[in-house]
């Protein structure tokens, strides 16, 4: 049982990774399971509950390490702040979140910067083709060339064979 | 009983003053949002906002209240606490922390009805969730509520909220 002060702040750690675990496969089954959800919604909102379950737990270790300092010697007490701590803390970064919209803001900045990458994919792929297409537009013009200037070398080199006044001889 | 290090004067007074504002924020963060809750319904506003996780901090308040005193007292007297003031403060605290969690289902039912009883009712795309913290929108009316969560998709494209 977690009494004292290294049990509450072993409680406190188990419960954070533990409450990691489930949200993380709460959001990875519901990002399955919905239809519209998207990838920056499922690393955003994950994200945000990893910071905020972090902070809570944070919040709760340092509740039971002040209570020892405090001179509290009753056994019970470490826990019974890091549950109160933890969850006053867990609420209050609810309602934070929910008030400045931070986990809708990082999605949304995962958002905008998925579609840099991607205009900025677009953009080098359009490069690369309208360079190649230069380059197969000048083969093609240099080829045209050259064969214009061999047919009117073999054309004049007939021309002048057919025209020139030596008699035939047979 | 445990007994671990004791700190020193700052620790102490610091971890005192720890307890101090948690607990001056706990009551005021519930008595804060009780009173915009119940102000909101009897002036008949045409949204009412219940924060449930509000209603958690008095629990956690009263625990850290109870840690407050009992550090105070225990360092006033200086003195470690005989087995049955330890049952008793055991007791106590076991008995704040189960009413800091039934608590708020309390008064979730109770503001759920006195909203029914005024004519309000939930607008569930306006509510937010998360883990047990839970913000719930009663309004007066369905245009009210469409009209809310209409506000809320421009505000949120145009502050990239």
């Amino acid at each position: 049982m977690g009494l004292g002060k290294a049990g509450a702040i072993h409680a406190a750690k188990s419960g954070g990774i533990l409450s990691i675990v489930l949200l993380s496969t709460h959001r990875v089954a519901d990002y399955f399971l919905t239809d519209s959800a998207t990838l920056s919604q499922l690393i955003g909102s994950l994200a945000a509950d990893i910071v905020k379950v972090g902070l809570a737990t944070g919040a709760s270790i340092v509740a039971a390490t002040a209570l020892v300092g405090f001179g509290v010697t009753l056994a019970i007490g470490p826990i019974i702040a890091v549950v109160a701590v933890g969850i006053l803390a867990s609420m209050a970064l609810g309602e934070i979140d929910n008030h400045y919209g931070i986990t809708d803001r990082v999605i949304l900045g995962l958002d905008e910067l998925s579609q840099d990458a991607q205009s900025q994919i677009q953009k080098t792929k359009q490069n690369i083709l309208d360079k190649a297409g230069y380059a197969a537009a000048q083969i093609i013009d240099y080829a045209i060339d050259s064969a214009k200037v061999v047919l009117i070398d073999a054309a004049k080199h007939q021309l002048h064979k057919f025209l020139s006044g030596k008699p035939r001889v047979f | 009983m445990e007994h671990e290090h004791r700190g020193s004067i700052v620790t102490k007074v610091s971890s005192f003053l720890f307890f101090v504002i948690l607990t001056i924020a706990s009551f005021w963060w519930f008595f804060v949002s009780s009173y915009g809750t119940l102000q909101s319904v009897f002036y008949g506003d045409d949204v009412v906002h219940f924060s449930k996780g509000a209603m958690y901090s008095l629990g956690a308040g009263i625990i850290l209240l109870l840690l407050t005193l009992l550090g105070v007292y225990q360092n006033t007297k200086k003195v470690d606490l005989s087995k049955t003031q330890t049952k008793w403060a055991a007791r106590g605290f076991i008995l704040a922390t189960v009413s800091m969690f039934v608590f708020p289902i309390a008064a979730h039912v109770s503001v759920d009805r006195l909203t029914a009883i005024n004519g309000y009712l939930e607008c569930k795309e306006m509510n937010y969730q998360w883990l047990l913290y839970e913000k719930i929108v009663y309004v007066n009316s369905q245009s009210v509520c469409e009209k809310l969560a209409k506000n809320r998709e421009i505000t949120k494209s145009s502050s990239g909220r």
